[in-house]
């Protein structure tokens, strides 16, 4: 027993890389949310390398427990602010933008592919057509315009023929049944999602009420704006 | 806009930590010198009593400064210095010169390296 206490004081290595690890997980969660929500979408350029620089730096002082415990946290406290700060000059700024994050490429245009604009992204005829084929889109000649998107993913228009009819092509009204969301998820009331579909927790209740269940018993369940709902009882 | 401050916050945080950093190890490794300098004339002097001293004195204030200074740097280069402090005071006690110089040699290299690796320039940068 006083071999481990001796231990423990003294720093053995894998308690120390454990408490480590827990303080750097929770030090890049709060970086991650301080970044924002872009960073979980589809990254711009200098987003993924923020996120791969963040992820090598964080995982130095967890392997190597003779590195300081700041020689990571202040790297990716620096990389957080720069990031931030270089998304706000990207808003701000069109022509900051243009450099760091470059212009979306149109390579086909009404119809034609646009080769020489292929030859600049080097993106080959496959790799064109697996990213229509991720679209839904199995032939080139059902596209009017595709743009390749400054984060690598591609935008495609298709012809108008080729296109998805809507409502309005066939002059149809659709009642609107608004946004429907979960207001109770696993026993818990979500208030937010209630302001989303502008119900207030006294209707909820009165629901809950008429259904006869107790929320703590909701597994799911989801309502619109106009009063429309879905329940699922925990098993 | 919180945002901005937040990570403005952030950049002051990483220069103010810096730069207590480089001050405190500056200090540090000055003082450290300073120590294992006099002992080394104490030994020069054959004054091997008063050698012991300043070496113990040294190791004290070594092992009271090393968790701070642990915290800055990597904890193998910090715990060398300690182990050569600690044999700078075994070949006092045991009056051997040529070993305690060649000790306190290692001891000052060390301590000089940590010192210039802290500061900003060309070579430490690249």
């Amino acid at each position: 027993m006083a071999y481990l206490c001796a231990n423990i004081i003294s720093g053995d290595k894998m308690l120390i890389s454990v408490i480590r690890t827990l303080i750097v997980y929770v030090f890049i969660i709060i970086a991650v949310r301080l970044m924002g929500k872009r960073q979980i979408s589809d990254m711009q350029p200098s987003e993924l390398v923020i996120t791969l620089v963040i992820s090598d730096i964080a995982a130095i002082p967890m392997q190597n427990t003779s590195q300081p415990l700041l020689s990571g946290i202040i790297p990716v406290l620096m990389l957080v602010a720069l990031e931030i700060l270089t998304s706000i000059l990207m808003m701000k700024s069109g022509k900051f933008r243009k450099i760091l994050c470059g212009s979306p490429v149109v390579v086909i245009e009404d119809g034609k592919l646009l080769q020489n604009q292929m030859k600049r992204l080097r993106l080959t005829i496959e790799d064109l057509c697996i990213q229509l084929r991720q679209q839904d889109v199995f032939s080139i000649e059902d596209v009017q315009y595709c743009i390749v998107e400054t984060n690598g993913t591609v935008s495609v228009l298709e012809k108008p023929q080729k296109r998805k009819p809507c409502a309005d092509d066939f002059n149809i009204k659709i009642p609107d049944n608004k946004i429907e969301t979960v207001v109770i998820s696993d026993g818990n009331i979500l208030d937010n999602s209630l302001k989303l579909c502008r119900k207030s927790k006294k209707y909820l209740m009165d629901i809950l009420r008429h259904e006869k269940v107790n929320e703590k018993d909701v597994f799911l369940m989801t309502l619109d704006a106009n009063g429309k709902y879905n329940l699922i009882m925990k098993e | 806009m919180k945002r901005i401050y937040a990570s403005i916050a952030f950049i002051l945080i990483c220069f103010t930590v810096s730069g207590i950093e480089l001050g405190y190890i500056s200090a540090k490794v000055e003082n450290f010198t300073s120590l294992i300098e006099n002992a080394d004339n104490q030994m020069k002097k054959t004054n091997f009593e008063e050698a012991v001293n300043i070496c113990t004195q040294t190791e004290e204030q070594w092992n009271n400064s090393v968790s701070a200074i642990d915290s800055f740097l990597i904890h193998d280069y910090v715990d060398k210095i300690g182990e050569s402090i600690s044999l700078m005071k075994t070949y006092a006690e045991n009056c051997a010169p040529a070993d305690y110089f060649a000790e306190s040699k290692r001891a000052k290299k060390q301590l000089a390296s940590i010192k210039e690796s802290e500061y900003p320039i060309f070579e430490n940068i690249v």
